[in-house]
């Protein structure tokens, strides 16, 4: 029989844990430039600028590269102090890092990369010398992304990558791409994809802007014509990219939470419906807005301890088939149910159009914009739909 | 339900949602004649609206017209099917039309009504003030006497196409406390607009002015008239929202109709995924019924001759508000990235549906609104 503490009562975190917050809660509060936090705290997305400034303090402390481990010179932070770091980070009003470097490229170089590409790439990922980009989507393979097109023939000691991606988002803030190409055409499709690492700079490259509807430039086009790569660029062997891209969406799986950032912008939707009127009376004491707003904190509640509880089995070693899909759809779900009530909460003050402040109608949340915005979090790494095939095949078979 | 009784009881009016042949082929050419327009401005639209006779049908039937709200909701549903944001709605279906309904109240008003049917001038109405929704009384515009004259101190918020009108319906308080309703000509505020962009591409503008001196022909209703109208314009324009909500609607459902026929995954089309037909008709059915309570809305206004049943308005927007959050999200989601590249057509039928849903409140405002 488990012996249970005498008052029965459980803890969300260990003593440690709660020691590690403060810890982090004070550095942020002590090296956070304001002029970034009251930006971020506005609703405006952080530019390359503030994103680099950041990493750099971060860098610092040696907590840039927060999700690696300390044999490459991460802090070796474990699953729950990362979700801390990052709520921490994300709820005084820090820029997320770049997520393409730091959380994806450098766990496949880490795990199948050469030396050199290790001592070469990590270091570089860590400072953000080098800003990343990820080369996944094609026009006509999103979902079904192993149809991918783009084509790369190896000449003598270099490949020639014909070919274009799609919705690349920060690709004309980006310095490298890692790209997904196809390598051969025989057997299983899923066999010819080989996973390659690409200098933007290189001659050959157009990247042309795609203007989201919410009158912003984050995602590309990005075209590829007899770009030359050299093969030493090649990660890993020919061939077996769609296994490292397996790997790192298995790598991935529990770090789309978001949840520090959901707190961030809960705390603005409250600070919206507190100084808009609705009816004569702030929209915070209407008595619609506060069954929705309720109902909201409850769900982020209820996301943001699955997300807790997720990490805690899979740190005991209890994976399964749901929790890197359930986390995804919950988590994207609930951004945008944020987004939505901040939208609803200013009503037809949400509505004069300012695309991340570039009209000069200030003040302005950026509630409507961020709104539209957020319709790609249940579309992006791996849409909604195929998060429930995963899951699906994992229970259903 | 005020509305159901009064069409049993027969009276020989037409029955509601009995396909009616003059108005099918007006749908018919307004819709066609906007297809090949393609994205226009105004002066373009109603050129082509002109052109089609469709000002002189907005007319009552008393003055050989068409009349009715059905018919303006008509070209409402029609112009938003095209993505258009035009001032038809505010001009023509609300303003326009309470005009007409109101016939021989003064000079004034007839020299107004008298340009709006002839598809020549333009009117507005400024609906909001420092509160989210749209001031119904109580206004922060104040008017009051000063000496022998009047006096108003404007301050009105997001008014649509102000920069674009040749008049301004302003509703206002008197020192009394009582409902005002004045009229200014473009002379009289279009310096003093701040304009901008609404997120649908509305133009739309600010206006604070202070101590502006009026003259009697400027003021046109008091007290229980300049309430009743308001509710009536305001009810027309519900109405008409409600319409152009449908036609954006209904654009995004086609064009997810079309490309799930079209769009290829894992080696057959969209449409072939079970799960994927059945969203697809579940946007159907929330449109359906977002289609007969539009129509509904239009009706309740057509037959509320000295006031429409407003409880009934507030339950046909509650059902097109909610349904145009539910087709604008899913439209979005079945088409993927596509759908977020503002070269596509279908974030601007988004950001319309958007900027509908909150003109007047959210569906809660809707359902709220009864409870107060």
């Amino acid at each position: 029989m488990p012996q249970f503490a005498s008052d029965g009562m459980r803890a969300l975190f260990t003593a440690e844990e709660m020691s590690f917050r403060q810890e982090v809660r004070a550095f942020v509060a002590a090296n956070l430039p304001a002029e970034i936090a009251s930006k971020l705290m506005g609703g405006l997305h952080p530019g390359r600028a503030d994103v680099e400034t950041w990493t750099r303090i971060l860098h610092e402390r040696g907590w840039a590269a927060y999700s690696w481990p300390e044999e490459y010179g991460g802090p070796g932070f474990s699953p729950v102090e990362r979700y801390i770091f990052e709520d921490e980070c994300a709820r005084a009003g820090a820029p997320e890092l770049v997520p393409f470097g730091l959380k994806m490229v450098a766990p496949v170089i880490m795990k199948y990369g050469d030396d050199r590409q290790k001592a070469h790439y990590l270091p570089r990922i860590a400072r953000l010398d080098d800003f990343w980009c990820q080369g996944y989507s094609e026009p006509g393979s999103g979902s079904d992304l192993a149809s991918l097109k783009t084509r790369a023939v190896l000449e003598g000691d270099r490949y020639i990558v014909d070919g274009q991606k799609v919705w690349t988002t920060s690709a004309h803030e980006a310095d490298w791409i890692f790209c997904l190409v196809r390598t051969s055409k025989e057997g299983k499709r899923q066999n010819g994809i080989t996973f390659l690492l690409i200098d933007l700079k290189s001659p050959g490259i157009t990247i042309r802007p795609i203007i989201t509807l919410d009158g912003k430039h984050e995602i590309n086009e990005v075209w590829f014509e007899g770009v030359e790569v050299p093969v030493e660029n090649r990660v890993g062997e020919e061939g077996k990219g769609w296994t490292y891209a397996k790997y790192l969406l298995e790598h991935e799986r529990l770090n789309f939470g978001g949840m520090g950032f959901c707190k961030r912008e809960l705390a603005r939707l409250k600070a919206m419906a507190a100084e808009t009127m609705r009816g004569g009376r702030p929209v915070l004491d209407d008595p619609g807005f506060k069954l929705r707003l309720e109902a909201l904190e409850a769900e982020l509640l209820a996301v943001d301890m699955t997300n807790l509880r997720f990490l805690r089995e899979v740190a005991a070693g209890r994976e399964n088939a749901l929790q890197a899909p359930v986390l995804k759809i919950i988590s994207s779900e609930i951004q945008q149910t944020i987004s939505e009530l901040q939208t609803r909460a200013l009503g037809s003050r949400a509505l004069a159009f300012n695309p991340q402040g570039t009209a000069s109608n200030t003040p302005h949340h950026y509630a409507a914009e961020n709104y539209c915005n957020m319709r790609k979090t249940t579309i992006y790494a791996g849409s909604n739909e195929i998060q429930r095939n995963i899951a699906a095949k994992g229970i259903l078979g | 339900m005020n509305l159901a009784a009064e069409i049993d009881a027969g009276d020989g009016l037409p029955v509601l949602f009995e396909p009616d042949d003059t108005l099918d082929m007006f749908k018919d050419m307004v819709g066609r004649a906007l297809g090949d327009l393609g994205q226009a401005d105004w002066s373009a639209i109603s050129a082509v609206l002109k052109e089609l006779g469709l000002f002189e049908a907005l007319l009552p039937a008393s003055r050989g017209g068409y009349g009715g709200a059905r018919l303006a909701s008509l070209v409402c549903d029609r112009l938003g099917e095209a993505g258009l944001a035009t001032p038809f709605t505010v001009s023509w279906a609300a303003i326009g039309r309470f005009l007409n309904t109101i016939e021989g109240s003064g000079p004034r008003l007839d020299e107004i009504a008298a340009g709006l049917n002839e598809g020549s001038a333009l009117a507005t109405l400024a609906m909001h003030e420092t509160d989210a929704l749209p001031a119904s009384r109580d206004f922060e515009t104040r008017l009051r006497h000063v000496g022998e004259r009047w006096e108003i101190d404007i301050c009105k918020r997001m008014i649509p196409f102000a920069a674009q009108a040749d008049w301004l319906f302003v509703p206002a308080t008197t020192e009394s406390g009582a409902a005002a309703l004045v009229v200014l000509g473009r002379d009289a505020f279009s310096d003093a607009l701040r304009p901008y962009d609404l997120i649908d591409g509305t133009p739309a503008a600010d206006l604070d002015i202070t101590g502006l001196a009026l003259s009697d022909e400027n003021i046109l209703l008091f007290g229980k008239e300049a309430d009743a109208a308001l509710r009536e314009m305001r009810n027309m324009l519900c109405a008409a929202l409600c319409a152009e909500a449908v036609g954006a609607m209904r654009a995004m459902v086609t064009a997810t109709r079309d490309y799930l026929g079209m769009r290829r995954q894992f080696g057959q089309v969209l449409s072939d995924f079970q799960a994927l037909r059945h969203r697809f008709i579940d946007m159907e059915i929330v449109l359906t019924k977002a289609e007969t309570m539009a129509a509904l809305a239009s009706a309740a206004v057509d037959n509320g001759a000295g006031g429409a049943d407003e409880a009934l308005v507030d339950k046909c927007r509650y059902i097109v508000i909610r349904s145009a959050w539910a087709v604008s999200q899913e439209a979005m989601q079945m088409h993927g990235a596509i759908g977020m590249a503002s070269e596509t057509p279908l974030g601007a039928y988004f950001k319309r549906l958007l900027a509908l849903s909150l003109w007047f409140g959210d569906e809660d405002e809707a359902l709220l609104a009864q409870t107060r």
